[in-house]
């Protein structure tokens, strides 16, 4: 292992030896037993050995597996072994020491235990006291009482009673508990003491999932971690289980795609770092990685799920959130992004316990961009707005005023049942309708989620099964995405060394989907465009109009929609005639095997799998706009991913101040993705979406695999319980990068210092707790998929933005052709580094916590497929180049505001801000682009923040006013530019939790400032006259738009923004093209919302004894209640190409929802 | 108990042992690493047949009035916002890393394996291709571009040099098919003339007159001279020489007219500029070209067989028998041969409709109605009305060639609408080119700008070397 440290510079590299030396050779820690140079007996002097067998002893020798030797078995009597998992070998010497016995290690699991002499005749006092909770006035059992500056001490019995030798009359006591504020006191002998102990607000000593499943006490870590409890997962009440986390753990951003059922969300962990592809999270179940991944989210098409929506947010114990190398890098390349630690519910010994949850919930829409229901379908000819009905097709709402129409009653007209529109006077005399399509498509929706689980187990097994339903309706009709899990685990002890770990998840999951988008067939499209002089629902609304073909197909087998059997599809028909279905199923297992050797060296294997078949059918029918001939297409994905962890875990007192915690490990990791598919075009039969219904089909096959091997580790030093170091390394091999330069190393080093106990300053009304923390570390990323190499791949005939590209076979042959992609034989890995600085600190004894966080990221040598000039012959080459930087804070407040027994209220803060810099690309290069689309563009331009929105904007002179034209309007620069930053300036999130007795309130406030969307939705409806601002304003024709001549002169010119005379050319909203000018389409992303809100009862005691129930609780709750925003269109927090690196846009999306609901949860 | 700790230790040891070997998981397995040229061939003449008939149509057919978009993009050519983005994939995967990639490629192959044959066909193809870029932009890169990771700042060669590179590879294509084929004949996989090598010659020839042609105002050059050279060795002479690309009669492999009409209704129409000229000489390939419907005239129905260029499986001449004989007849004016150029004016529109399958009779009802080249004309009056046909009988077959003809006759007489935006064109002319696309702007931005005021600036309204 040691020759594939050469990859990083030489110090760490000779640290990272010199521990591993330590660690592996025990003979290099022998210095640790030289303090008792001369043992008098030998281990072997059977005399010494009490032949009376008592109870506790074995116990106690089991539980620590050591042996104990001694004359008499006084000392026995004394002790009280306290059954706690904290409870160690250390308190139990303590205990003897406060009855005056000494524990003398005579061999590495013997021990002699001796009567203290009294070396100085020393008066002993004896300091009796009790320890109680501040809040419940509880005894607390198993305290430590240690008497400072001397080795005695003591731990609290049954009763919270504790009974101290110390020399002298009096002493000053220190006295600890987990979970709670140590306390010094001083104390005179021969007096009770009564002690009150403050629990600890923050989780301070929690115990915290780190990487690879490792347990750590959170503060010993030298890194910021967050962790999202059960409770806080299930108010969330989302679907997607990435979608709770939203506002509660700071340094991390969540946005959906929208809020159709199923919609992906995307996380992001202190920002994108990677200018490529993957910039996604680990997500780790119980210690296995799943796939988090989410294929399809274009600017077209439906919302498709990200995977991590198939993990039942019920089936979660605790979520942790490791953001920096620090904290990731034993995940290795995987986790460059960061990680999303889920634990799942286990079994407890004890009886079994049956619980059942059920929750039912409305969801329905709770932002749409503002319509006009003034304006008519048509446009202006001969000088005049125009009515031009849907048999003109005509897409436009330029028309006239409604109140300007009536209604000619003719019953025969297919449009509308009151006939077509006709000039006032032309008709039947009855006023022409303002349809409002919104309330025709949009319906409520309904959530059902009943869980079921039982759990329980004996010494020897726990067991933990659950099963899960969710089915969820969409906010349009015939919308739904459900969700089945089943899972169970179970461990088992084989002996008293060995243990068996088994977990399944079964799922499955998938939903109708519905389209959206830049999509001819899209709902939303065909919404937002629909004039108000037709009614999309023909009479009907919702679901009664999506179950009635009248509303959407004519009698004559055409489409019913304003565009006539034409361009854009009737929503209803999009509903119906375009069906989309997903079907995933899907087993994530592992198994797990640890064996422990002695009390400091255990063995662990797991391994795990994840694998899922996701099969998608969908179609267009015949006489839908996009594809009038029809298409079918199914396709069948297979994913697998193989992870094997092999761990040596080392445990060790290294001497009387140090402890230390060691892992070696080995990992592997396969996956591979299969994807076949067959798409049929020209179906011969309406109404049968199958393949066997076409005409012509075609078929597609891909494949990705990859292999990692890593070796690692990891070590932790504890000195003397205030000063922590953490060393960390790791070495991969992917089989990504070039044969013979695949393997890379990586090391991290952090450290916590805990500041009261090591300068030792005393307790305070101020200051109750501080710590500082430092971390520097790399971690590592492999290269994209077969980009070492470049291909011949069947030809495409392309070349046409607006059209797609034919693909050979066709037109009788088969044809490959030169990919457009350069592959890179001599890529390397790309490196991040982050330094992070960080402190916690409590105040007003706990009642503050305060936790602060800087990090500064560098990600080089990244790995671009790097857009180049097509005169190459090529599109793109994989380099290795460009810098991203990544700085940013990140603040948690926890306030205890109050903490009785009967009332709580706590209020957990977040505060995040951070900065991504694309700090340098190569040479030549200014930016690269991430994603592409007619007026805008996402690219990472050197020396701007990651993703800027590009796009038409309006010519300005060099003091920046916008030139306007000799015809009085603004004019459009020839070149495009840098119009907007879609990343938010900070975010926060504020929890507040109220407990009365059973009565429980939650509310999360969840703030976003800043953050440009391009609202295209707008552009475009601006464009074609539908929107509210074209209602509000077209009629204007005395405006002078601000701005200057060439000449620098203030604009005088005043004009009408919609001049019949012109034609549709005379209209300002339609000058810059069909979406607008990209620039005037950029508003402010700012939103303040309350996104959770629950009411709680939990029954008392007294009833659910009665009733012979564990507990009960009954809730309300409400998502998305309260949205505040400036923001015009839908919801801001959806983004049009969802799960991926452009943020910021807004085409037609499908809105967001806002739902209210109740919970009911029971426990046998 | 000591076994268990073996199996555990074994199982992470044993795959340890293959760690870093991961043999061909890093290999594609559903592409290949190369392939022979007649693999190849296929692309390169599909993708330079949908070059002239998509987007690249749409564009100089809107700017032509041979269409006029009434909604979305379409609407925005009309008013020619035509802006950086507008042309970016069809310069990028349409040209230059599309069938000129291709083309490169084979010539790379062909020229290491000896395919003269397979070379030849190349640089035909790859001279029609640099010429629609050229005409689009001007000055664009050639002579120093496929090279890969070699030179990725391609830069760009003056219009001048790219002409003069045209002309060579239709040299070099001629030779090369006009010599033996080594043992390498191609075959099936030629989608155009089947491996007759004769008839590329044929085209290569054509080819050669129509980007004379195009050089004829470029002063000190001889162009009608050497097009008559070359019309006596032996150019397209009847339907059958025609180089014609064929498309599938399926939507996803079918011709980019009506691909573009069946999946973005309404957003395009044949313009009235069009319209009221065949009105006005009752032309009979009317009912070929447009229908009308709702007061609209449709240049695409899809249930209607009669639209001759609209049909998923029409053809797309990559040089029409009517465009060449057309140049004949204008070569023969300049000449003052004005019974030759009559005859082969008439020939030209009498073959545009025979490709279009029009009856005999109505051809020749027609050629009685239409103004004749002669001499009693004024030579303005009777270039209006060679290049008037000319630009009629290029709907459907190549728009870019009628842009062509416009920049250097000014001929038909069209005029920009008075909707037509001045951002991308200040002095509101018909477009004489268009904006170079943004991926070029954003990679390659030095070269971009040294051609920008080499040609004396980008925007529409800035003539290239060529129509200076």
């Amino acid at each position: 292992m040691i020759k594939y440290l050469y990859k990083i510079s030489k110090w760490p590299r000779i640290i990272f030896a010199v521990i591993l030396l330590l660690s592996i050779n025990e003979k290099s820690l022998a210095w640790q037993n030289n303090q008792f140079p001369d043992l008098a007996f030998a281990s072997t002097t059977s005399q010494w050995r009490s032949s009376t067998h008592f109870d506790q002893l074995s116990t106690i020798e089991r539980k620590f597996e050591v042996n104990f030797y001694f004359e008499n078995d006084e000392w026995l009597k004394q002790i009280h072994l306290q059954d706690t998992p904290f409870y160690s070998l250390e308190d139990l010497f303590n205990q003897l020491s406060s009855h005056g016995y000494s524990a003398e290690k005579i061999s590495k699991s013997k021990y002699a235990i001796k009567k203290n002499e009294l070396k100085h005749k020393e008066v002993f006092g004896i300091f009796l006291g009790q320890i109680l909770d501040a809040d419940t006035s509880k005894p607390l059992i198993g305290a430590t009482v240690l008497v400072k500056g001397s080795t005695s001490g003591a731990v609290t019995d049954l009763d919270g009673n504790f009974n101290v030798n110390a020399p002298g009359d009096e002493v000053k006591l220190v006295i600890s508990y987990i979970g709670y504020i140590t306390k010094e006191i001083d104390v005179t002998s021969s007096q009770k003491t009564v002690v009150m102990l403050k629990q600890r607000i923050s989780d301070l000593d929690g115990v915290v999932v780190t990487a690879i499943g490792l347990e750590a006490n959170k503060r010993e870590l030298g890194y910021s971690i967050d962790k999202v409890d059960t409770d806080a997962i299930e108010k969330s009440n989302e679907t997607n289980l990435v979608s709770a986390i939203s506002g509660k753990v700071a340094g991390v951003m969540i946005t959906s795609a929208s809020g159709s059922p199923g919609a992906s969300a995307n996380i992001r962990i202190r920002g994108n770092k990677s200018l490529r592809g993957n910039n996604q999270p680990l997500f780790v179940v119980d210690g296995v990685p799943i796939d988090n991944s989410s294929s399809g989210n274009g600017t077209a098409g439906v919302d498709n799920s990200n995977r991590a929506i198939d993990i039942n947010p019920n089936d979660i114990k605790e979520m942790s959130v490791l953001k920096g190398p620090a904290a990731t890098a034993l995940y290795g390349i995987r986790a460059a992004n960061g990680a999303v630690i889920i634990s799942t519910k286990r079994g407890q010994v004890g009886k079994a316990s049956v619980g059942f949850n059920s929750t039912f919930s409305i969801n329905e829409v709770n932002k749409l961009p503002e319509g006009q229901g003034l304006y008519s379908q048509g446009r202006p000819s001969g000088g005049e707005f125009n009515y031009r009905g849907p048999e003109t097709r005509e897409p436009n709402s330029w028309g006239p005023l409604l109140s300007d129409l009536e209604f000619d009653g003719d019953p025969n007209y297919p449009y509308d049942k009151n006939g077509r529109l006709v000039p006032k006077g032309d008709g039947n005399g009855q006023p022409a309708n303002s349809y409002d399509a919104y309330n025709a498509l949009f319906v409520k929706g309904i959530t059902t989620d009943n869980n079921f689980n039982v759990s329980g187990g004996t010494d020897a097994v726990t067991y933990y099964f659950s099963a899960g339903k969710l089915y969820q309706t969409g906010t349009v009709p015939n919308a739904d995405f459900q969700r089945t899990s089943l899972k169970g685990n179970f461990n088992a002890k084989l002996t008293d060394k060995l243990e068996l770990g088994f977990s399944a998840n079964y799922i499955n999951s998938g939903g109708y989907r519905i389209q959206r988008g830049s999509n001819i067939g899209g709902v939303t499209s065909g919404v937002f465009r629909n004039p108000p002089s037709f009614d999309i629902g023909n009479a009907l609304t919702g679901r009664d109009a999506a179950d009635n073909k009248a509303s959407y197909i004519l009698p004559n087998g055409e489409q019913r929609s304003y565009r006539g059997n034409g361009n854009y599809d009737n929503p209803f028909w999009s509903l119906s005639k375009i069906p989309y279905v997903d079907d995933v199923n899907r087993v994530i297992g592992n198994t797990s095997l640890k064996y422990t050797v002695n009390d400091w060296l255990r063995f662990s294997y797991k391994l795990g799998l994840d694998t899922y078949t996701d099969e998608r059918n969908f179609g267009w029918d015949i006489n839908s706009s996009s594809n009038p001939n029809g298409n079918v297409q199914q396709s069948a994905a297979n994913s697998t991913n193989l992870n094997s962890d092999f761990l040596i875990l080392i445990n060790k007192k290294l001497g009387q101040n140090w402890r230390m915690n060691a892992t070696l490990g080995h990992n592997y990791f396969s996956s591979e993705y299969r994807s076949q598919a067959t798409e049929g075009i020209d179906l011969l039969v309406p109404d049968f979406l199958h393949i066997s219904n076409a005409s012509t089909i075609f078929g597609y096959q891909y494949i990705d695999r990859r292999k990692v091997f890593g070796v690692f580790g990891d070590f932790r030093f504890n000195y003397k319980d205030f000063l922590f170091f953490n060393f960390t390394g790791r070495n991969d091999w992917s089989s990504t990068l070039p044969k013979d330069n695949n393997s890379f190393f990586y090391p991290t080093l952090s450290t916590g210092l805990e500041l009261m106990d090591a300068f030792q300053i005393n307790e305070n009304p101020i200051l109750s707790y501080a710590k500082i923390r430092g971390s520097f570390g790399y971690v590592g990323n492999d290269a994209p998929l077969y980009s070492t190499g470049t291909y011949y791949v069947n030809a495409e005939v392309g070349g046409d933005p607006l059209l797609g590209s034919n693909n050979f076979p066709a037109f009788g042959v088969n044809a490959f052709e030169r990919s457009v992609q350069i592959g890179n034989k001599n890529l390397k890995a790309e490196l991040t580094s982050t330094l992070e600085l960080g402190t916690n600190l409590q105040f007003f004894e706990g009642i503050v916590d305060f936790d602060f966080t800087w990090y500064k990221s560098n990600t080089t040598d990244q790995v671009v497929a790097l857009t180049i000039p097509a005169a190459t012959g090529f599109g793109t080459i994989v380099r290795n180049a460009g810098t991203v930087e990544n700085k940013g804070v990140e603040i948690s407040l926890g306030l205890a505001l109050l903490n009785k027994a009967n009332f709580s209220w706590n209020i957990d803060g977040t505060f995040t801000k951070y900065k991504t810099l694309v700090a340098d690309l190569p040479d030549g290069i200014d930016n690269i682009s991430i994603a592409n689309f007619s007026a805008i563009q996402s690219l990472n331009v050197e020396g701007q923040p990651f993703g800027v929105l590009n796009g038409t904007r309006w010519k300005r002179n060099e003091n920046g006013e916008r030139i306007i034209g000799s015809d009085g309007f603004p004019v459009m620069d020839e070149n495009q530019g840098i119009i907007g930053d879609p990343n938010p300036d900070w975010f926060a999130g504020i929890r507040n939790a109220l407990n009365y007795k059973g009565l429980s309130l939650s509310f999360l406030l969840d703030i976003r400032h800043g953050g440009d969307i391009w609202n295209g939705t707008k552009g475009s409806m601006d464009y074609l006259g539908t929107s509210r601002e074209t209602g509000d304003r077209r009629d204007l024709d005395n405006f002078v738009f601000d701005g200057v001549t060439e000449n620098g002169e203030v604009n005088t010119i005043a004009v009408s923004l919609a001049d019949p005379g012109d034609g549709l050319a005379g209209i300002f909203w339609r000058k810059y093209g069909s979406l607008g000018l990209a620039e005037d389409q950029i508003e402010d992303g700012s939103w303040f919302r309350l996104r959770e809100l629950t009411l709680g009862y939990d029954l008392p005691k007294s009833l659910l004894a009665k009733l012979r129930l564990q507990s009960a609780n009954f809730s309300v709750y409400g998502r998305n209640l309260l949205l505040i925003t400036d923001y015009s269109g839908v919801d801001p927090e959806t983004n049009l190409r969802g799960d991926s690196n452009s943020t910021g846009w807004d085409y037609y999306n499908l809105p967001n929802t806002r739902s209210y609901g109740a919970s009911l949860s029971v426990k046998f | 108990m000591k076994k268990y700790i073996r199996t555990l230790l074994v199982v992470p040891i044993v795959i340890f042992t293959f760690a870093c070997d991961f043999g061909d998981t890093n290999v594609d397995p559903s592409k290949l690493s190369e392939v022979d040229v007649a693999l190849i061939l296929p692309s390169a003449e599909a993708q330079t047949a949908r070059n002239i008939g998509a987007i690249g149509g749409r564009i100089s057919g809107t700017i032509m009035q041979h269409y006029t978009g009434v909604d979305a993009q379409p609407e925005g050519y009309s008013n020619y916002i035509i802006d950086q983005n507008t042309m970016d994939t069809f310069w990028r995967f349409g040209l230059y890393a599309g069938a000129m990639k291709d083309c490169d490629d084979i010539i790379t192959k062909s020229k290491a394996e000896n395919f003269p044959h397979y070379e030849g066909v190349a640089k035909i193809l790859m001279a029609q291709n640099l010429a629609m870029a050229t005409n689009f932009w001007g000055d664009v890169p050639y002579t120093q571009g496929f090279q890969g990771a070699s030179l990725i700042q391609v830069p760009y060669d003056n219009q001048e040099v790219v002409y003069s590179q045209i002309l060579q590879l239709l040299d070099e294509g001629i030779s090369l098919l006009s010599g033996p084929d080594e043992g390498r004949g191609i075959g099936n996989e030629d989608l155009i003339f089947r491996g007759n090598s004769s008839k590329w010659v044929k085209t290569a020839r054509s080819l050669k007159i129509r980007y004379l042609v195009q050089l004829s105002k470029i002063p000190g050059f001889n162009t009608w001279q050497e097009v008559n050279q070359l019309a006596n060795s032996g150019i397209l002479e009847t339907l059958e020489d025609t180089p014609v690309f064929y498309f599938d009669p399926n939507f996803n492999n079918s011709h980019p007219i009506a691909g573009y009409g069946l999946d973005r209704p309404g957003q395009l129409v044949v313009s009235e500029f069009l319209v009221d000229l065949m009105l006005e000489y009752k032309d009979p390939r009317f009912d070929k070209v447009t229908k009308l419907s709702n007061n609209q005239y449709l240049f695409y129905d899809k249930n209607d067989p009669s639209l001759f260029w609209a049909q998923f499986d029409s053809p797309q001449p990559y040089i029409s028998l009517s465009e060449i004989q057309f140049d004949l007849a204008e070569a023969a004016l300049v000449n003052g041969e004005y019974e030759v150029a009559n005859l082969n004016y008439r020939q030209a529109i009498s073959s545009s409709m025979e490709f279009m399958k029009v009856d005999m009779q109505d051809i020749e009802m027609y050629l009685e109605n239409i103004p004749s080249i002669s001499d009693d004309n004024a030579m303005e009056d009777n270039m209006r009305n060679l290049i008037t046909q000319k630009y009629m009988s290029l709907y459907g077959a190549s728009s870019i060639e009628a842009w062509n003809d416009f920049r250097r006759t000014g001929f038909p007489e069209i005029s920009p609408p008075s909707t037509a935006s001045s951002s991308l064109n200040p002095s509101l002319v018909i477009p004489r080119r268009i904006v170079y696309p943004t991926t070029e702007k954003n990679t390659n931005l030095k070269e971009v700008n040294a051609a920008i005021s080499n040609q004396g600036g980008e925007l529409m309204d800035v003539n290239t070397w060529i129509y200076k």
